[in-house]
């Protein structure tokens, strides 16, 4: 498939990612094309802003060596060919933006209806993403998988609307958004681009209505129980990015935005009733 | 209890002071208190809540049960047995102080570890 940025002659993509300016570099234009259709929300000028733009650069392997992705000229990945650092670049974006983040950041995911959101905080591989694909198609908007970026003055969420990464233990439960560049190759990680799921289905801003932190329990009935707002904030605090960094400050946002949503936890073995618990919870939130 | 908590005895005469580096925040009636030194967060049910409120340094623990006492219509000397036991826990966790007790200046805290979770699959 010629690379649609290669006619233009282009050999980077340019993104800003929760305030945070980064280039993508590269000579191939397939490279390019993935970038430019995965991070399609986070395009824009990232040498007009300041910090200055960091730059990934994806090398190609001379004959028998490693193709490798540099961070700002310093090797952080190495793979066989462009392809197998595709997904190594996706989670290094990841990483890039959420440390630098000015927000107050939570490592959950979260969707919206009706610009309110429903924040899903969780540890890793409690399946944040599984979730979230499956409310999206359900009709939810995309606000995030992976980092909650909080306003410290009035709490609203900056959208964040990276692609899924999706793992393989979900990939028989959405088969139909494999890959379809190179299906001969099994990458490590599905990263989905949210419009692939449902198009247009990113929010443009959402507020913090419902906190409800999901665990699994394989065999056991699905339960939605409502939490104080004093154990929702002690969880919160425990998902969110460099709390101790400047706790005080934290807990007293994290406090704020706590105060405005009704929180839960939601045990659940099965995603479709996990969809319609949750579902079912905001439908009776929202104005008629 | 913690056992720790179980080696404090505290009387009646006690005066509970809050750690001034104790910040405590309010939802329904239940507390958060951090701890800014240690960075470590406590959850105080109603109850604890609001004897932490009452922990103003210079009244005794007998003299804050009494009040609870009349405003929850329980008698004294249950409050204050069910006091003392919160009370040594929270000796035990640092967040209450002897009285006199002079807060050293606060130094930047060390991140816990375990709290500051990575981004996901990295």
């Amino acid at each position: 498939m010629p690379g649609v940025l290669s006619q233009a002659a282009r050999s980077d993509v340019s993104l800003i990612m929760l305030g945070t300016p980064c280039v993508v570099r590269s000579s191939d234009p397939e490279v390019l094309d993935w970038c430019h259709a995965k991070y399609a929300h986070f395009l824009g000028e990232a040498n007009e802003i300041d910090p200055p733009a960091r730059t990934f650069e994806l090398v190609p392997a001379p004959p028998s060596e490693l193709a490798e992705l540099r961070l700002d000229g310093v090797v952080v990945r190495t793979a066989e060919d462009l392809r197998g650092l595709l997904v190594p670049l996706g989670n290094e974006l990841n990483r890039l933006a959420v440390a630098g983040s000015t927000h107050l950041t939570v490592h959950a995911a979260a969707v919206s209806r009706g610009g309110r959101a429903v924040l899903l905080p969780a540890e890793m591989e409690s399946g944040k993403t599984t979730l979230t694909v499956a409310l999206i198609r359900a009709g939810f908007d995309y606000v995030t998988d992976e980092a909650v970026a909080l306003d410290r003055v009035d709490g609203s969420i900056h959208p964040y609307a990276k692609p899924l990464f999706l793992d393989p233990g979900s990939w028989p439960l959405f088969a139909d958004l494999a890959p379809r560049s190179d299906p001969t190759r099994e990458p490590e990680q599905w990263h989905i681009g949210p419009d692939e799921i449902r198009a247009g289905c990113v929010a443009s801003g959402a507020t913090p209505a419902w906190i409800v932190f999901p665990t699994y329990r394989a065999g056991s009935a699905s339960s939605l129980c409502p939490i104080s707002r004093a154990e929702a904030l002690l969880e919160m605090t425990k998902n969110t990015f460099a709390f101790s960094a400047r706790s005080r400050a934290n807990l007293d946002q994290l406090a704020d935005v706590v105060r405005s949503c009704r929180c839960y936890r939601l045990r659940v073995d099965d995603l479709d009733e996990a969809v319609r618990i949750l579902s079912g919870l905001v439908e009776k939130g929202l104005p008629s | 209890m913690s056992d720790a908590a179980a080696n404090v005895s505290v009387s009646a005469d006690f005066v509970p002071t809050r750690n001034p580096h104790a910040h405590t925040v309010e939802l329904d009636g239940e507390g958060v208190v951090l701890d800014e030194v240690t960075n470590r967060l406590h959850l105080l049910n109603t109850t604890a809540t609001l004897l932490w409120s009452c922990f103003d340094g210079t009244s005794t623990l007998g003299e804050i049960c009494t009040l609870v006492a009349e405003a929850v219509r329980v008698p004294a000397a249950q409050v204050l047995s069910e006091s003392s036991a919160a009370v040594s826990e929270l000796l035990a966790e640092g967040l209450l102080v002897e009285p006199g007790f002079t807060a050293p200046p606060r130094s930047y805290p060390v991140p816990e570890q375990g709290v500051v979770p990575e981004p996901e699959n990295t």
